[in-house]
């Protein structure tokens, strides 16, 4: 019993990637994230020396600015600006650069559903190509329920507006090491499937809440794939050029 | 007429509240707190917004929910919650007629002349409330959950987690933004266990509270 999509996907089939990092020159980091047709452009400004006055100075901070496509700045983006600060607060190491403030500017290119989990893609992509200190990166899915029930990855916005509920998940970026396979549990799960972000929007029952978090963590092992690629091949690159 | 609710719902924190928020400028909580509270109440689908309907296509109610915070001692959305379910069960619409230039004029009931109107609502009466939402929020800290926190906790450990469920045990939320601490499955159901015992509570307690002010 699968649904058709419109476009033609399967229901855990995730829309077109497309990572592009070192896009401005004036940022210390810059990525740009697409999704299918939803494309934002994310630039990191940082360490800067300073701090803001309602902030721990203690810590290095981070300030998100989100810039939709159009119009002004109103609460749905505050929201979203407030939910991309605490999330990449949880993946950088603040402790290493003291009293400075990292600026994380998003711009909203174009927005085709699944916005969100888009920008915290873009953002992690270009705090790599600053170089800010990181324990992990973070790779964000958005994950929908029918009203008959079906689970459904990566919606667009016209299935966003039909579905029933959805949820935008963030996880860590699942880790490749030398060391055994003990250290990277946290008690019985393996650390990739600990939730850093959840924001759900309609109503679901508990158990259509725990079938979504297993099809996200399993669409996000395909994403940090991707994003290990990404980076690996830009690095490789640059290698080679100096070499 | 959805997007009239929705926007018009309204989260204030005033400076008497907390000595962290400054006059001028809206606290740094209070969007996210309207932003959560108007998705909560839209995803819960707790009012049937066609009786707020007056004449299809003209004139329908408007309803404006402000919510003003006096004492911000943690958990600010639980309250926030809780206190616009309760105004909301508590909300009478007005009786209503259309007169013969087809604009809506308010109905007295001691004013005879105007009774020879049609009326469209024929009586005062309450707003229905299909399922009721009710929060928790709950602070993860390594293997600890502590739930409720007051602004002292919250301030000290940043892992924030609110689970919002109806009276017929739909989740209408999970929210956690961010925060050190990773949740996992067993987390997620332990403070789902917690909400739901916590919603027969608040239940029992606003349906004490509506039947001791009807008398």
């Amino acid at each position: 019993m699968e649904t058709d999509r419109p476009d033609g996907r399967t229901p855990n089939q995730l829309r077109p990637l497309v990572c592009s990092c070192s896009i401005l020159h004036r940022s210390h980091g810059s990525a740009s994230w697409a999704q299918g047709e939803t494309k934002v452009l994310a630039a990191v400004y940082g360490p800067k020396a300073g701090t803001k006055k309602s902030e721990n100075p203690e810590k290095a901070s981070i300030e998100v600015i989100w810039k939709p496509k159009t119009g002004q700045i109103g609460k749905v983006e505050k929201e979203y600006e407030m939910i991309l600060k605490r999330t990449l607060e949880s993946i950088c190491i603040r402790t290493i650069y003291p009293n400075t403030t990292t600026s994380v500017i998003v711009q909203v290119v174009h927005d085709d559903g699944a916005l969100l989990p888009c920008a915290i893609n873009a953002a992690c992509a270009a705090l790599v190509d600053a170089g800010i200190p990181l324990k992990h990166l973070a790779v964000a899915i958005c994950c929908s329920v029918t009203d008959s029930g079906c689970i459904i990855l990566d919606p667009t916005k016209d299935e966003e507006e039909k579905m029933k509920a959805f949820i935008n998940l963030v996880f860590p970026n699942t880790i490749v090491s030398v060391l055994p396979e003990g250290s990277l549990q946290a008690g019985s799960e393996p650390m990739a499937h600990g939730i850093m972000t959840s924001i759900t929007q309609g109503a679901m029952s508990v158990d259509d809440y725990l079938h979504c978090l297993e099809r996200g963590r399993a669409a996000s092992a395909r994403l940090s794939e991707f994003v290990r690629k990404n980076i690996e091949l830009k690095s490789t690159s640059e290698a080679s050029k100096a070499g | 007429m959805l997007i009239f609710v929705i926007s018009a719902i309204d989260f204030h924190m005033p400076p008497i509240c907390s000595p962290i928020v400054r006059p001028g400028r809206p606290a740094e909580a209070s969007p996210m707190v309207s932003k959560q509270l108007s998705n909560t109440i839209s995803s819960s689908r707790m009012t049937d917004l066609k009786e707020l309907s007056l004449v299809s296509g003209k004139a329908a109610w408007m309803a404006y929910l402000d919510i003003y915070c006096l004492d911000a001692d943690g958990a600010l959305f639980d309250a926030a919650l809780l206190s616009a379910i309760a105004a909301l069960s508590h909300l009478q619409i007005p009786s209503i007629a259309m007169n013969d230039d087809g604009k809506i004029v308010l109905v007295s009931d001691e004013d005879g002349q105007k009774r020879a109107q049609e009326p469209v609502n024929k009586e005062k009466r309450k707003l229905t409330l299909r399922s009721i939402p009710f929060s928790l929020t709950c602070i993860l800290h390594k293997n600890y959950i502590l739930a409720d926190p007051t602004a002292e906790e919250e301030s000290i450990m940043e892992t924030h987690v609110t689970v919002v469920l109806d009276t017929s045990g739909q989740l209408i939320s999970l929210y956690k933004p961010g925060g050190p601490v990773l949740a996992y499955t067993s987390a997620i159901q332990d403070c789902a266990a917690l909400t739901r015992q916590r919603v027969k509570e608040l239940n029992n307690f606003l349906d004490k509270a509506n039947s001791a002010m009807e008398v």
